[in-house]
C-alpha cells in the first residue's frame, strides 16, 4: 500500500477544519521532491493555493500540539502514530513555518485539519539550516 | 454588532448551548469562562487572525512549490 511519505504516492485529503482564509476543501498531498521532510499541498481545484509543508516531527524535537477530542475524532483515530503533523512554509521569503496553526492529516482516512493552537505560538518560526 | 454591559459572574447565553461568564474584571482585562458543546472551537480572536494571515502569506502557486531549491534542515528543539 502507498502512503504519503512515499516519494511517487498522491492521497487525496479533505479539511474537516477549514484552512482558514480559504474556501478549498479538498487537496493533493505528494511527498516533495526535496525528499523528506518536505510535503507539497495542492488545492484540488486550481493551480493556486498551493502549500509547501514541513514535518514538524522530524525538525523540532520538543513540540508537543494539542488536538481536541473533537478533532481526532473527525480524523478518524486516536492513535498518534496514524498522523502526521505538517507546519505550513512560507517560501516566498525566509523559509519559516507556521507552528500556531500546524496542519494534521491521517493519510490513510484522506483526512486533514488546521488546528489553531489556543497559546503563543509563532507563525513565522525560522527553520534552522535555511539560511 | 450587539453589544452588552455584564458584571462579574453575569453571563450570556448565545443560542442554546453556549454560555460565556464573566468570571473577573481587572483593569482593563476580563477574564471569561465559556461553556460550549466540544466540537465548538473557542480561540483568541488574534491567534485566529495571524494563522490566517499566515496561511494566506504562504500560499502560492503550484510550479512555484514544485521547483523550489529545498534547504537542508537540522533537528532543533
Amino acid at each position: 500500500m502507498s502512503t504519503a511519505t512515499d516519494q511517487q504516492a498522491v492521497v487525496i485529503v479533505r479539511f474537516v477544519r477549514p484552512l482558514l482564509g480559504f474556501d478549498d476543501l479538498e487537496f493533493e498531498m505528494s511527498a516533495h521532491p526535496g525528499g523528506y521532510p518536505w510535503f507539497s499541498l495542492h488545492s484540488r481545484d486550481a493551480d493556486f493555493p498551493s502549500f509547501l509543508t514541513v514535518d514538524l516531527g522530524a525538525v523540532f524535537d520538543n513540540l508537543e500540539i494539542d488536538i481536541p477530542d473533537d478533532v481526532v475524532a473527525d480524523l478518524g483515530t486516536a492513535s498518534a502514530a496514524d498522523l502526521l503533523i505538517l507546519g505550513i512554509v512560507n517560501s516566498n521569503d525566509d523559509f519559516t513555518v507556521n507552528l500556531a496553526g500546524p496542519l494534521v492529516v491521517h493519510p490513510a482516512k484522506g483526512v486533514i485539519a488546521q488546528v489553531v493552537q489556543d497559546r503563543d505560538l509563532p507563525t513565522a518560526a525560522p527553520l534552522k539550516g535555511t539560511s | 454588532m450587539l453589544v452588552l454591559s455584564r458584571g462579574t459572574a453575569q453571563s450570556v447565553q448565545i443560542s442554546n448551548d453556549i454560555e460565556v461568564v464573566v468570571l473577573d474584571i481587572k483593569g482593563d482585562t476580563v477574564k471569561l469562562g465559556f461553556r460550549a458543546p466540544h466540537d465548538v472551537r473557542i480561540l483568541r480572536g488574534e491567534i485566529a487572525a495571524q494563522v490566517e494571515t499566515s496561511n494566506q502569506s504562504s500560499a502560492t502557486d503550484m510550479s512555484h512549490v514544485a521547483n523550489l531549491t529545498i534547504p537542508n534542515l537540522e533537528a532543533q528543539s
